[in-house]
C-alpha cells in the first residue's frame, strides 16, 4: 500500500472518518484505532513481519520499564544492554546477516579455500531500519533519564508503529511523539488543511518529478557504457533530483498525513540542495536520521574521546579536530551501513565523512585567506561557487549510492570524465525528457520561493481569497494527473 | 470538522466540474509532449471498422485475439482458402484486460470452435490504456464489464481521456474511419494489410520484460471463460525480428509461463525468418512473412 496509490487513499479516508467520527471520545480510543490502522498498513506490506514489529515494540515497552525501575542499580544497565542487543540484534540478523556471511566467505576465499555458500537469503522486513531506530531512541532516552518510561502499552506500541512513519520515517523520537499520543487530539481545521496541502506537494514531488526521472536514471545507470560523458553527467544530476523528490516527497506526505490526525512530526528536509557547504547540507537532508546519529553516536563518542585526551594536539592535529575526525569517521561509516548492507553505501557515507572533515579543517585557514584577499564571505559569486561545488560533491557521492557495486560506480564516474563530457547529451526520448526538465525547473523554483517554510507551497496563496487559492490547488491536481508517471513505483527509501 | 467537511465536499464538486474543462482546453491547445496522460489521437488498427464488421459474423471456426500482431499477423483470407472461417478481433495494444471486455461482448455471437490468442510478452507489461480508449471510442457502449475493467486498470490516461473525448465529441461531427489509411488497408474479417515489404534492421539494448500482475490475472480469467465454454485454445507468440527477440533476457520465463496456461506455440522458435525480408518493422511481419507464418499455423491446426 504505497502512499501514492488509490488503495492508500481509500485506507486513509476510512481511517480518517473513523478517527474523527467514531473514535473521537478520548485519546485511548483514538490510539486503539491508530494502532489497528498501523498494523493493517504494515501487515499489508508483509503480514509475516507484523509479529516481529509487535514483538519488538512490546519488548521495548518492557525493557524501558525495567531500565527505569532499576535505574540506580547495575540491573538497570543490564536491561539497557539487553535492549541494545534486542534492537541491534534484530537489525543485524534481518538486514546485515546476508552481507556479513558474504563478506566472511569472500575473506575465506582470499586464502585460497572456497567454502560451499548457502543460497538461503533472509528477507529484509520493510522499514526495519526505521523502527529499530525509533525503539533504540526510546530506551536510550530512558537510560539517559531524559524521558520517563511510559506505562501505557498502547501509547508505546503506537509511538513505535505509527503508520505514516513506520516505513521510511521521519524517525520521530518517542520523546516528542509520546506526549502528543498521550493527550486527546482535537480536530483543527487549519492543521488538517495544511496537512492536505503538504500531502499534495509531496505527491507532486514523488509522482511527477521523481517517477518521471526514474526511467532515464535507470537507463543511464543500467547501460552506462552506451552513453557519453555528458549524458552520464546528466544522469547523475537526474538521480540527485530523483532521490530528493522521492524522499522529501515521502516525508512531506508522512508529515501531512500525521497532521490529519492531529499529530505534528519533525521536518525531515530543509532544501538541502540550496546548501552552501557540506555541513549545511547535512543539517538539511534527512534531518531526523542525522540528528539521531548526532545525539546517540557522535556526541557520546566525542565526549568519550575528549575525556581520554590531554593536550592541545594529537598527531600534529588540533585536539578538537582530532575528536571530530574520530567521531565523524565512525558516524559516517555507520550512516552508510544504516542505508544498506553493501560496500557502496559505506563508501557513500565515508565520502561525506571525508568532506565534512575537510570542511571542518579548512574553516580557520579559509577565514584567514578571505581576510587577506579581502573577499566578502557573503559575496553572491562566492556563495554560488560554493553551493555548486557542494552540489557536485553530493552528486558524485550519489553515484556510489545508486550503483550496484564499487567497480560499477567507478566506471560510471570514469565515463563522465571522458572526452565526451563536453558533447551534447544524446539518448532515446530526449523530447519527453525535456518536459521532465521543465517540470523540474518549476519544482525547483517553487522550492526556492518557499525555502523559508516547512514545505515549498506552505505559504503560497495563504493570503489569497478562496477562489484564487482553490484555483491553485486545482491546477496542482491537474498537473499531477496530467504528468504523473502512470506506473506506480515504490519510494526509494523503502528498501532501507 | 463540519466546516472542513463542507469545504472538502465543495472543493471536490468544483474540481469535478472544472477539471474536465481544463483537460479539454489543455488537450486542444498544448503540444503532444505536454500531455503524456491524455490520449487524443486515434489509434491505428481500424477498430471502428472492425467493430462494425464483426456484427456480420456468426458461428465461425476461428476467432483471433490479441494486439496489432494479431490483426496484422493472421490473414483471414489465407485461413478461408483452407476452408477455415474466421474473424480477427485484434486491436492496437490490446491487452488481456481489453480482450476480456471484447469476449464478453462478442463471444456469444461469434461462437468460435477455436480461439487463437496472440500472446506478445510486451502486452503483459503494459496497462493497456490506449487500447481501452480504442474500445471506448469505437464501440460506443458503456457496460458494467467496461467500467470494471477501467477501475481495475486504474490508469490516469484513461481517467483524463474519457471526459476529454466526451466533451470533444459534443462539439465535433462523428468520425467515420476510412478503409485505407496510408499503407494499411482493412480487409473484411478483421485483418489489416500493410504494403511495406522491407525493414532495415537495427540493434537493440538488452532489456527484461516486467510483467504486470493485473494482465496476468485478466489472462487467467479469460482462459477460464474459454475453458468453461469448451472452446479449443491456442496460445501463439507471433514472430518478431531476431535482433529484437534476442535482446530480451527473459523469453524463456515467458515461454514457461505460457506453457503452463495451455497449448503454446512460440513462432520465434518454430520459423526461421529473415529480419529484413519478412518484417515491416521490428516486431510486425510483412505480407510475405504473414503468408509463411499463417501456412505453418494452418498446418499445425490440421495436424491437431
Amino acid at each position: 500500500m504505497l502512499f501514492n496509490s488509490g488503495q492508500f487513499a481509500t485506507f486513509l479516508l476510512i481511517v480518517f472518518a473513523l478517527y474523527w467520527f467514531l473514535a473521537n471520545k478520548n485519546s485511548r480510543v483514538q490510539n486503539i484505532l491508530l494502532l489497528a490502522a498501523s498494523y493493517v498498513f504494515y501487515g499489508w506490506w508483509d503480514w509475516r513481519f507484523l509479529g516481529l514489529l509487535i514483538l519488538l515494540s512490546a519488548s521495548n515497552y518492557i525493557i524501558a520499564i525495567e531500565i527505569e525501575n532499576n535505574q540506580e542499580k547495575s540491573k538497570g544497565k543490564l536491561w539497557f544492554i539487553a535492549g541494545l542487543i534486542v534492537n541491534l540484534g534484530i537489525l543485524a540478523v534481518f538486514k546485515y546477516f546476508n552481507f556479513f556471511i558474504d563478506t566472511f566467505f569472500d575473506l575465506i576465499s582470499l586464502t585460497g579455500y572456497n567454502l560451499p555458500r548457502s543460497t538461503t537469503k533472509i528477507i529484509v522486513p520493510a522499514g526495519i531500519s526505521f523502527y529499530t531506530f525509533l525503539s533504540l531512541s526510546y530506551i536510550i532516552d530512558i537510560h539517559k533519564k531524559t524521558l520517563k518510561a511510559n506505562r501505557n502499552i498502547l501509547e508505546v506500541l503506537l509511538s513505535l508503529s505509527f503508520f505514516p512513519i513506520i516505513l521510511a520515517g521521519p524517525i520521530q523520537r518517542p520523546a516528542s511523539l509520546l506526549p502528543q499520543i498521550a493527550r486527546k487530539r482535537e480536530f483543527n481545521y487549519e492543521q488538517a488543511a495544511d496537512g492536505l496541502k503538504q500531502i499534495l506537494w509531496g505527491l507532486f514531488a514523488k509522482v511527477v518529478i521523481a517517477d518521471n526521472l526514474a526511467p532515464y536514471v535507470d537507463e543511464f545507470f543500467n547501460n552506462y557504457s552506451n552513453y557519453s560523458g555528458s549524458t552520464l553527467f546528466l544522469g547523475a544530476i537526474f538521480y540527485s533530483i530523483q532521490i530528493y523528490a522521492d524522499f522529501s516527497g515521502y516525508s512531506n506526505m508522512a508529515i501531512g498525513i500525521a497532521k490529519l490526525f492531529g499529530i505534528i512530526l519533525m521536518q525531515n528536509f530543509d532544501n538541502p540542495y540550496f546548501a552552501r557547504d557540506i555541513s549545511q547540507f547535512w543539517k538539511r537532508w534527512h534531518i531526523s536520521l542525522v540528528t539521531w546519529f548526532r545525539d546517540y553516536v557522535f556526541l557520546p563518542i566525542s565526549l568519550a574521546v575528549s575525556w581520554r585526551i590531554k593536550g592541545e594536539k594529537v598527531l600534529f592535529v588540533r585536539t578538537e579536530l582530532f575528536i571530530y575526525i574520530i567521531a565523524s569517521s565512525i558516524v559516517w561509516f555507520l550512516t552508510g551501513l544504516w542505508h544498506g548492507a553493501s560496500y557502496t553505501y559505506i563508501v557513500w557515507g565515508m565520502i561525506h565523512g571525508f568532506f565534512l572533515i575537510i570542511y571542518k579543517w579548512q574553516m580557520n585557514p579559509r577565514k584567514k585567506i578571505f581576510r587577506k584577499l579581502n573577499i566578502n564571505n557573503k559575496d553572491i559569486a562566492v556563495v554560488t561557487i560554493e553551493s555548486l561545488l557542494t552540489m557536485f560533491i553530493v552528486m558524485l557521492a550519489w553515484i556510489f549510492f545508486r550503483a550496484e557495486n564499487i567497480e560499477y560506480a567507478i566506471n560510471y564516474i570514469s565515463g563522465i570524465f571522458s572526452a565526451s563530457l563536453f558533447s551534447v547529451p544524446h539518448f532515446l526520448g530526449m523530447r519527453q525528457a525535456l518536459v521532465s526538465v521543465i517540470l523540474v525547473i518549476g519544482f525547483a523554483s517553487l522550492e526556492w520561493v518557499g525555502r523559508e517554510k516547512q514545505y515549498a507551497i506552505m505559504n503560497i496563496g495563504s493570503r489569497w481569497n478562496r477562489p484564487l487559492r482553490w484555483s491553485l490547488y486545482i491546477l496542482l491536481v491537474f498537473i499531477i494527473n496530467m504528468f504523473m508517471h502512470t506506473q506506480e513505483s515504490p519510494f526509494i527509501y523503502f528498501q532501507f | 470538522m463540519k466546516q472542513f467537511l463542507k469545504s472538502s465536499i465543495c472543493f471536490a464538486t468544483i474540481l469535478l466540474i472544472v477539471y474536465p474543462l481544463i483537460v479539454l482546453v489543455w488537450g486542444l491547445l498544448v503540444p503532444q509532449s505536454f500531455k503524456p496522460n491524455l490520449i487524443n489521437h486515434r489509434l491505428a488498427g481500424f477498430m471502428q471498422t472492425r467493430l462494425k464488421d464483426v456484427k456480420n459474423y456468426y458461428q465461425i471456426d476461428i476467432l483471433f485475439l490479441g494486439s496489432s500482431h494479431a490483426y496484422s499477423g493472421f490473414d483471414v483470407r489465407i485461413f478461408n482458402d483452407s476452408s477455415l472461417t474466421g474473424f480477427n478481433l485484434g486491436s492496437s495494444g490490446q491487452t488481456p484486460l481489453q480482450t476480456e471486455v471484447l469476449l464478453d461482448r462478442y463471444l456469444d455471437q461469434l461462437n468460435p470452435k477455436i480461439i487463437i490468442f496472440e500472446v506478445y510478452p510486451l502486452i503483459f507489461t503494459t496497462d493497456g490504456a490506449e487500447s481501452t480508449i480504442d474500445i471506448v471510442v469505437n464501440d460506443n457502449k458503456i457496460d458494467s464489464k467496461l467500467i470494471r475493467m477501467i477501475l481495475i486498470q486504474n490508469s490516469m490516461k484513461v481517467y483524463n481521456t474519457i471526459p476529454y473525448l466526451f466533451l470533444h465529441d459534443l462539439f465535433n461531427p462523428e468520425y467515420i474511419e476510412p478503409q485505407k489509411i496510408d499503407s494499411s488497408t482493412y480487409i473484411p474479417g478483421g485483418y489489416v494489410e500493410y504494403k511495406i515489404s522491407y525493414f532495415k534492421n537495427v540493434k537493440y539494448l538488452r532489456s527484461t520484460y516486467q510483467f504486470n500482475d493485473k494482465q496476468l490475472r485478466a489472462f487467467t480469467r479469460i482462459l477460464s471463460i474459454i475453458k468453461a465454454r469448451n472452446i479449443k485454445l491456442l496460445l501463439v507468440q507471433t514472430p518478431v525480428t531476431s535482433s529484437l527477440y534476442d535482446s530480451k533476457t527473459n523469453n524463456c520465463t515467458f515461454d514457461s509461463i505460457m506453457t503452463e496456461f495451455g497449448d503454446y506455440y512460440n513462432f520465434n522458435k518454430i520459423l526461421d525468418l529473415d529480419d529484413s525480408l519478412h518484417f515491416r518493422d521490428k516486431d510486425h511481419l510483412n505480407t510475405d512473412g504473414v503468408l509463411i507464418f499463417n501456412r505453418k499455423l494452418i498446418r499445425i491446426l490440421k495436424e491437431k
